[in-house]
């Protein structure tokens, strides 16, 4: 396994970005997610970095060492894609053994390369079985057995699991970082679910309009985001953002009925300037001692082992995330307190405004 | 009075049995949900009512009265389906204000009237800038929104919807089930809704039923489908992350209950509470067992703890979520708040709370992961 850095890496189609020079490095060893929503350009990304598209500017490294211009078949790369197309007159071991195979290596070389993969991925007892006679999961772990076995230079994973269904997708999802940590892999993972990029990755880089929106670690992206739209990106329901309008160094007002002030740590610009404020829906407390902004709640949603509550403040809804202990019905009136380690602050009013610190 | 039955609905077609005789009842202004995989039965079950087609045996009333052999317009009944079949040549106004101006209206609304209907109903849906364009010129979201306004602008008897947030996007899908749901408590209206999605169902719905491969498996609230599963498929299909299925047996030892994993890596042996109603899915013997993995504990001083290492461990940004292996293809999981200081491969205690176990009949297998 092997680093692999991007430096300055765009994509054009017909003079159109689809990828706008982005640079960032993974670690050997580190696995790292590219989130973002359909036409972000992850996709793109991920195909250069496989060879499958022309890198029209930039550098690709390999432990340091530029392979813009090596085939996909010598850069080393292991795909684990959705469809894991395997090939179904062929068995289980056939399969595995198959890029080992197209590279001429002798039989008995092969045989325990192939025997420790199938340990590793729990398919020994299947290994004479054709694909077709396999779960969807036990098909999922050939396609990563062949993936990794001729020991790659990285793990590339485009949206594997969006065909699962539920209950295997969480446990599959387990497997992979199991699998990732077992081999000391370095992996890269595609995908436009927030939850699963939060999940599996150390890191994950977040992609809209083909630019890189920031990177970081799940507790960077979650409790510092660079900007509104990576904010409102992570977490589900999304962060509520509320307009205000600056009042001092450290007081804003809401531009919702009823004015309410509130104070925050962030170092605001002049006054009367225009921002947005955010919480995020589990960060929003009802009652207690500090609770000062009125509301109403209009709808209770159950989803479990939680309550989704949607609160009206002087005009705008606003969402929480609780426990479902509170015994609440549309039309109550509450009052909520908003942290002041977990309120944002937003320079402008679109995706763009940067984060004030 | 109940406002919509359906009465022993049965439905083939072909050889392949869609419906198996299916009664339920739903009270005006109900919000009722039928949650199930793809193939279930589901739509079978709402165009029957929707008129669209004919059981084979069964009988659908309306207020009271038999609609079974009514035709379509005959029912009040309005349907959104995943697929919009909006009119094209049509402006999204026009297409939302259509059903207001059906021949079949006891009066015709003026023009006033007819406006600030579709108003209303597009600025809760959210679609509100988009009246005076063409579905052609809307992405899927909008015109899925545009056919569910369709539906609902007619405050009809019953409101039929199949899957109607099914091509939104995650972060619309929160805001239109929400908005939704408020639509529907807003006009009163009794609501029939078809969804694979769990969520969906258990946030919007006063009552659910859960259908399986045509048949019904569960009726219950939100609360009672979530707190009180039926069957170990109602578990599966419920929760997230889902709820932990492990097979095992239960014996007595002594005056104590015991549930026991075979072929585990380690002993594994749960003790039970005494009241745990193991004569509901037939006594001793083999059995799986349920428990949600956020009722799972991580703690030392639990008394018959297991230690188990560590198989993969997840964060999001509020809690951890940690996978164990229990042999081949097994892999349960536990989910505690906050952000847990542990490794991959280590080995913790796991605590089962006895109060939050489930024991169930096994009805299907478990999908190897």
């Amino acid at each position: 396994m092997k680093s692999v850095s991007l430096h300055d890496v765009r994509k054009s189609y017909g003079g159109v970005d689809a990828v706008k020079g982005i640079s960032f490095e993974v670690a050997k060893g580190e696995f790292m997610g590219i989130l973002g929503p359909s036409g972000c350009g992850k996709s793109s990304t991920l195909r250069m970095i496989a060879g499958l598209e022309d890198i029209t500017s930039g550098e690709l490294r390999f432990d340091g060492v530029v392979v813009n211009e090596l085939s996909p078949k010598d850069r080393g790369i292991g795909m684990g894609f959705e469809n894991y197309a395997l090939y179904q007159p062929l068995t289980v071991r056939e399969n595995i053994a198959f890029p080992l195979e197209a590279r001429g290596m002798p039989r008995a070389e092969m045989a325990p390369r192939v025997q420790k993969m199938a340990k590793l991925m729990e398919v020994e007892d299947v290994l004479d079985r054709k694909p077709y006679e396999l779960s969807g999961g036990q098909q999922q772990r050939v396609s990563l057995a062949r993936a990794l076995v001729r020991d790659p230079s990285v793990l590339l994973l485009d949206e594997p699991l969006s065909h699962m269904d539920r209950h295997a997708r969480v446990r599959l999802r387990a497997r992979i970082r199991h699998i990732h940590d077992a081999i000391g892999a370095t992996s890269i993972y595609v995908t436009h679910d927030q939850e699963e990029a939060v999940a599996l990755c150390d890191r994950v880089a977040v992609m809209n309009f083909g630019d890189l929106q920031q990177i970081g670690s799940v507790e960077e992206l979650w409790h510092r985001p660079r900007n509104r739209f990576v904010a409102g990106f992570l977490g589900q329901p999304a962060m509520n953002f509320i307009p205000s309008v600056t009042v001092d160094r450290h007081r804003l007002r809401f531009e919702v009925e009823g004015q309410p002030t509130i104070e925050v740590r962030q170092a605001l610009p002049e006054p009367g300037r225009r921002v947005t404020f955010g919480i995020r829906p589990e960060h929003v407390r009802i009652g207690g001692e500090d609770a000062s902004i009125p509301g109403r709640v209009v709808l209770v949603e159950m989803e479990g082992d939680v309550d989704v509550i949607t609160i009206d403040v002087g005009g705008i809804e606003l969402k929480t995330r609780t426990g479902t202990h509170w015994a609440m019905a549309s039309g109550d009136q509450v009052r909520l307190a908003f942290p002041v380690e977990s309120r944002h602050v937003f320079d402008g009013e679109d995706d763009a405004a940067p984060a004030l610190a | 009075m109940d406002k919509l039955q359906l009465q022993g609905i049965t439905k083939h077609y072909g050889r392949t049995l869609a419906v198996d005789d299916v009664s339920f009842a739903c009270t005006r202004g109900e919000f009722f949900s039928i949650l199930g995989a793809s193939g279930a039965g589901k739509s079978t079950l709402l165009k029957s009512v929707a008129g669209i087609v004919q059981p084979d045996r069964g009988r659908v009333l309306i207020d009271g009265h038999d609609v079974t052999k009514r035709p379509i317009q005959d029912r009040n009944v309005a349907m959104a389906f995943e697929n919009y079949s909006l009119y094209p040549q049509m402006k999204v106004y026009e297409n939302i204000a259509f059903p207001l101006r059906a021949p079949t209206r006891p009066r015709r609304l003026s023009p006033t009237e007819e406006r600030a209907k579709v108003t209303h109903v597009a600025t809760i849906l959210g679609i509100e800038p988009y009246l005076d364009r063409l579905p052609g010129q809307l992405s899927g979201g909008q015109r899925q929104r545009v056919s569910l306004a369709r539906a609902m602008v007619r405050e009809p008897n019953v409101f039929l919807l199949d899957e109607p947030l099914a091509h939104l996007d995650a972060k619309l899908k929160f805001q239109t089930r929400t908005r939704l749901k408020q639509l529907a408590v807003e006009i009163g209206a009794t609501t029939l809704y078809v969804t694979h999605d769990f969520r969906e169902a258990l946030s919007l719905s006063d009552r659910i039923l859960i259908l399986r491969q045509g048949r019904i498996e569960q009726i219950g609230t939100p609360k009672e489908i979530y707190h009180a599963p039926a069957t170990d498929f109602v578990a599966a299909l419920v929760g997230d992350p889902p709820m932990n299925l492990i097979d095992g047996r239960v014996a007595r030892a002594g005056d104590r209950l015991r549930f026991e994993v075979e072929d585990a890596p380690v002993p594994i042996v749960i003790d039970l509470p005494e009241n745990a109603a193991i004569d509901r899915i037939g006594g001793e013997g083999t059995v799986r067992l349920g428990c949600r993995p956020g009722d799972l504990r991580i703690a030392p001083d639990d008394r018959g703890a297991i230690r188990l290492p560590i198989y993969a461990i997840e964060h999001s940004a509020e809690a951890s979520l940690l996978s164990f292996s229990l042999g081949h293809d097994r892999i349960i999981q536990a989910q505690v708040p906050g952000r847990i200081d542990a490794r991959a491969g280590e080995p913790v205690p796991i605590g089962f709370a006895a109060d939050r176990l489930f024991l169930f009949r096994k009805s299907f297998e478990l999908g190897e992961v």
